[in-house]
């Protein structure tokens, strides 16, 4: 078997990725190995894996999405097309211009397509009394749904709502 | 615990600006995760926790302007120096680097290889002993990294949520409330955080089960990564293991996620350990010994070779069948021997076969062993 980057050199070294119970295998040479610092198995690799970002995030994920050839992100200029063949954005106005399609591309890499993690600092709220009240109907509804990811992630919410007490400026901070 | 010899006599990279001789300090003055201990260190070698964050107002790198990244750069590079954990770092140039010399960064695993390839105008921030680095206009404007020894997945995340807080006195981040911290590759969209703990398998690679046991590992969430040679069961038998998902995930919950994840792998090792001195003790003797023969004998080897013979060597010193050598010497020797540390250690150009032959030279010298 070549090497799957130079195809020149016969492949020695196998590098296996297991994600999503699939198991993703590179086939490369010693010289290239070397140069891509995968001969240490400390130094991580998301270059050689992000050329294969589409078995990654299954096959179809990026041939089943509409096709969006006008679209054109006014900042910088990226298309879906550009985002398809890079995987990748070019500015952050990119997540309005595209948002319609994220929908969809966002749930099929991370299951969801909402953030429900830390605020920068400056944008930290307090949580009042309703809203931690609308909260906890939410959980309810969660437990009853047997949406049991969604009940645990508002749970972590409420910890933390509650974690830090009265006594700080720290009080009720969403982190 | 003794690590390897000789240790530099300078008190540490201390300047602002880096120069040729500050990052040859680095050499031997270990990093923190490349000397310290903890519970878990039989099995866990380190932990690293990574967030990606972009400034507003700024395309990404793949998309910016070279005269946009260097803007970016200033206005990272004035905020880390008024940071309380930052100023004092080293600050690296990468475009004045050459290319050896930021090999020799990817291999202390403080950049990326993603980092030079690119070629952008770039920075590499080292403080607190290694421990805290950041990449600015690798992928995303920032990589910002917290690299801890063992398992101190909790002091890592607190040490990365203060720089986080402390360089937003400074820089304002691309946020949206929908999509949380924006990034240029939307798999690390949301809170753009990666947890990784690397661990140590080399029981469960002897019994070959680490196929199994990665396969019962919840793979939709967690990313396992081994590196095989081709005949051999891993190089190294060194894995890594990191959160999958970042949009839809309370930080939290994948550190939970990863901290469950490592446990159940320390215990399986564990065990695996325990079986194979009961089950195959004089095998897995006769290969440690081996590996200890070849090492101090050989007078060409390549790295992948030494990664596996080292890792054997871990694997007896962990069964008590050999001492005299610190789990820590074994740990800095698998990151002395990478091919851009031996051109610094030699400071002489040498092809790949020179360096094999050095390599075998340097682990001889180093590997002393009393008895
Ligand atoms: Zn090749
Ligand atoms: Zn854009």
């Amino acid at each position: 078997m070549l090497c799957q980057l130079c195809e020149k050199n016969p492949a020695t070294i196998k590098i296996a990725h297991v994600i999503k119970q699939k198991k993703i295998e590179i086939n490369l040479c010693h010289a290239c190995a070397e140069a891509k610092g995968v001969d240490n198995p400390m130094v991580t690799l998301p270059q050689i894996f992000g050329n294969f970002i589409s078995e990654l995030l299954g096959d179809d994920l990026f041939s089943k999405a509409i096709e969006k050839t006008g679209e054109k992100c006014e900042c910088c200029g990226s298309t879906w097309n550009s985002f398809e063949k890079t995987g990748m954005f070019g500015c952050d106005i990119c997540y309005q211009t595209f948002e319609h399609d994220l929908n969809f591309t966002l749930r099929r890499i991370h299951g969801s397509n909402k953030h429900i993690g830390n605020r920068p600092k400056s944008q930290r709220r307090i949580i009042d009394a309703t809203e931690l009240e609308r909260i906890r109907r939410n959980l309810q509804k969660a437990i009853l749904d047997e949406n049991f990811e969604r009940a645990a992630e508002l749970r972590d919410i409420l910890k933390d709502a509650r974690a830090e007490p009265e006594e700080s400026q720290n009080d009720g901070i969403l982190r | 615990m003794s690590g390897i010899q000789p240790q530099c006599e300078g008190n540490g990279p201390s300047a602002v600006e880096a120069s040729g001789s500050d990052i040859d300090d680095f050499l031997w003055n270990f990093g923190s995760w490349l000397t310290d201990e903890d519970e878990y260190s039989d099995i866990i070698i380190s932990t690293r926790i990574r967030l990606a964050r972009n400034l507003k107002g700024y395309r990404f790198p793949n998309r910016a302007s070279n005269a946009e990244l260097r803007e970016v750069l200033q206005q990272v590079r004035r905020t880390c120096q008024e940071c309380e954990s930052l100023k004092n770092g080293t600050y690296v140039d990468i475009e004045k680097l050459s290319e050896w010399d930021c090999k020799y960064f990817v291999e202390r695993r403080l950049a990326s290889p993603q980092l030079i390839e690119n070629a952008y105008p770039s920075l590499l921030i080292i403080a607190s002993r290694e421990s805290l680095s950041i990449m600015v206009n690798e992928e995303d404007h920032l990589r910002i990294q917290c690299l801890e020894a063992g398992f101190r997945i909790d002091r890592a995340w607190e040490k990365i949520s203060q720089v986080d807080d402390e360089l937003e006195e400074g820089l304002t981040f691309s946020y949206s409330d929908r999509f949380g911290y924006l990034t240029a590759c939307p798999t690390n969209l949301g809170t753009g955080l990666r947890v990784s703990i690397f661990v140590h398998l080399p029981a469960l690679s002897f019994r070959s089960e680490t196929q199994s046991v990665i396969q019962q590992l919840p793979t939709s969430e967690i990313a396992v990564r081994g590196f095989y040679g081709e005949g051999t069961e891993s190089i190294g038998n060194v894995f890594q293991i990191s959160n999958q998902l970042t949009l839809g995930r309370t930080e939290k919950s994948v550190v939970e996620r990863l901290r469950w994840t490592a446990n159940k792998l320390v215990e399986l090792e564990r065990e695996a350990r325990a079986r194979l001195l009961k089950e195959k003790e004089t095998k897995v003797e006769d290969a440690v010994f081996r590996a200890l023969g070849v090492l101090r004998h050989a007078r060409i080897m390549s790295s992948l070779e030494a990664m596996d013979l080292l890792s054997l060597l871990r694997l007896g010193l962990e069964l008590g069948m050999i001492s005299d050598i610190s789990r820590v010497a074994i740990n800095q020797l698998m990151v002395l021997i990478q091919p851009a540390h031996l051109q610094k250690i030699y400071s002489k150009g040498l092809d790949a076969d020179e360096r094999d032959i050095v390599r075998a030279e340097f682990i001889r010298q180093n590997l002393w062993m009393e008895n």
